[in-house]
């Protein structure tokens, strides 16, 4: 070993050492407790094989969970992708308020999600909140609306939470990726007479899509992950109807203590983020 | 003629995107703001008024005596600064290894860490709240900005590794030929040089660590070490939710980071181009 390789190991030893003693060694220490009985306070009785996975699946509500999780991610990931990429092709274009408008989209991301999510209960709120308050003065409704206590509309009120909050960050990035498109290729398209419906189509659109799939991944994986607005807004009730299995294994956790059925789930969320991972690295190394 | 038609209608188009995106996002504020205003009284009206009567400005100064809030404010610093210090000190030399040395296992490393981005706190907490009661770290500061730097490597590393490649290596070859040592070269040449992504990095990282939920909520019991976003949560936990002091704690606690990220746009879209995207 060089003398060069030797300093290499030394500089990312500390790294090495802080991400291994707090994420991966629990990875793999929870993936052990998920094949073993666990007691009230989580600590090993004796191996169970893949009993706390069956106890999961026999749960009634667990495939109400799962559609849950499924609909939060994809049905948010794709409106906020799609708002996104509308929003970020209009502000890399020149017109009067552009820097304002850039600085109002910051908000959302500078104050915390949880910040966000207790606001929007509080703006939600059937008798109290401004929501309704809103939509009567503009004539829309004309009956108070309990937007967080119907199981039907809590979750796609907390998708469009969800989507106000990301979108900062996923048009930014997008915004970035745009700029970084030389000028020169719209100025060559002019020249070769093409609209700017072919422009975008074939030059801006194609050139954005590295950037355009990073965004994307990236935003599943937080959506997935996302804790705070359930669990502010309508902690998963009524009757775990709004639940993702996100707020559900923490409820199992630290609500009921049934530490095995929540080991298991976490097995499950790590290879679903896995199978993520592994599709978002190899995106990467691609480009 | 039609050209200028043309112009007309893409102003138009521009603005039916922009207007309510920015109406949207400002409309909670507006409220968080009126609400913060109002009295007691005029908190629990169906239906709720736009404006307060008549603004009172005294909330403002109730709110510290309501809560801890001073203390929550001093604790928010003491996990943002620490985490910082910690992530950033322990990512430089990583990113630097990895930026100017071939070394083996480097993309071992790189991929490892790059996975440790994809995994929530969710995934390891019980774990780790296990971990930590058997440490007996449970409602401590050292608990929270060890498991915040270590959520932060990933972000931090891949950051400052773009940063420190676009820096020509010959600089620092140069200071070295002159007599730096290795370690003087790193600190007075690519160090300074790097600032920028250095700053972008400490940035990310306070933010993440000042506006963080889950973890706290699950190390942390004690009210005298909450941060500010527990501190907000506990109102709700209250027999009746006071709103109007809850917006004024919210509107205060997000004011510091909203001024930040205006102060740092520039360095924030940059910071993301350099390292995340490349």
């Amino acid at each position: 070993m060089t003398r060069e390789q030797r300093i290499a190991y030394v500089c990312i030893l500390p790294s090495v050492v802080l991400v291994t003693a707090v994420i991966f060694y629990p990875v793999i220490k929870t993936f052990i407790n998920a094949f073993y009985a666990l007691d009230l306070y989580g600590n090993m009785e004796h191996f169970a094989g893949f009993e706390n996975f069956r106890r999961l699946f026999k749960e009634d509500i667990f495939i109400r969970v799962l559609l849950n999780t499924l609909f939060w991610t994809f049905g948010m990931v794709a409106v906020t992708i799609l708002i996104s990429l509308i929003l970020a092709l209009v502000l890399n274009l020149r017109f009067c308020g552009r820097k304002f408008s850039r600085a109002v989209l910051l908000l959302p991301w500078a104050a915390s999600l949880m910040i966000s999510a207790l606001l929007w209960r509080w703006l939600f709120n059937g008798d109290y909140g401004m929501v309704n308050r809103l939509l009567r003065d503009l004539g829309l409704i004309n009956h108070t609306v309990h937007w967080l206590s119907t199981p039907k509309l809590a979750f796609p009120s907390m998708i469009f939470v969800g989507t106000i909050v990301s979108i900062p960050f996923d048009t930014i990035t997008l915004l970035a990726g745009l700029q970084s498109i030389p000028q020169e290729l719209y100025e060559a398209s002019k020249v070769d007479g093409a609209n700017k419906a072919t422009t975008l189509t074939r030059i801006v659109l194609p050139l954005l899509k590295p950037v355009f799939f990073i965004v994307t991944t990236l935003e599943i994986i937080y959506t997935f992950n996302s804790f705070p607005i359930i669990w502010i807004m309508t902690r998963g009730e009524p009757a775990n109807q709004t639940d993702t299995i996100i707020t559900y294994l923490y409820k199992k956790a630290f609500l009921y203590q049934d530490f095995g059925i929540a080991s298991a789930l976490s097995v499950f969320i790590f290879l679903f983020l896995l199978l993520f991972s592994v599709i978002y690295a190899r995106i990467l190394y691609r480009e | 003629m039609n050209l200028r038609i043309e112009k007309c209608v893409d102003r138009l188009l521009i603005y039916a995107v922009v207007v309510p995106v920015v109406l949207v996002i400002l409309f909670p504020f507006f409220v968080m703001l009126c609400t913060s205003l109002k009295a007691e009284s005029e908190i629990f009206v169906s239906p709720p008024a736009w404006f307060p009567r008549k603004p009172v400005f005294k909330n403002y100064a109730d709110i510290w005596r309501y809560v801890r809030l001073a203390d929550y404010f001093k604790n928010s610093g003491i996990y943002a600064v620490g985490t910082t210090v910690l992530a950033v000190c322990v990512s430089i030399p990583a990113a630097y290894a990895t930026a100017r040395i071939r070394f083996r296992g480097r993309m071992v490393f790189l991929f490892l860490i790059l996975v440790t981005q994809m995994f929530s706190p969710i995934v390891v907490i019980i774990s780790l709240y296990k971990m930590m009661a058997v440490y007996h770290s449970l409602n401590t500061y050292r608990s929270i900005i060890v498991t915040y730097a270590a959520f932060n490597q990933a972000f931090a590393i891949w950051l400052l590794t773009g940063y420190f490649s676009t820096i020509p290596r010959d600089i620092e070859e140069a200071a070295m030929i002159d007599g730096c040592s290795r370690f003087s070269a790193v600190f007075r040449v690519l160090i300074p040089l790097a600032r920028p992504g250095i700053v972008a990095t400490v940035i990310f990282v306070f933010i993440w660590a000042w506006n963080e939920f889950l973890i706290v909520l699950t190390f942390i019991s004690t009210d005298r070490l909450w941060p500010l976003t527990l501190g907000v949560y506990g109102f709700v936990g209250k027999y009746r939710v006071l709103w109007h002091y809850l917006m004024a704690v919210s509107l205060l606690t997000t004011l510091p980071v909203v001024a930040l990220f205006l102060i740092i746009e520039k360095e924030l879209v940059s910071g993301l181009t350099a390292g995340a995207i490349k």
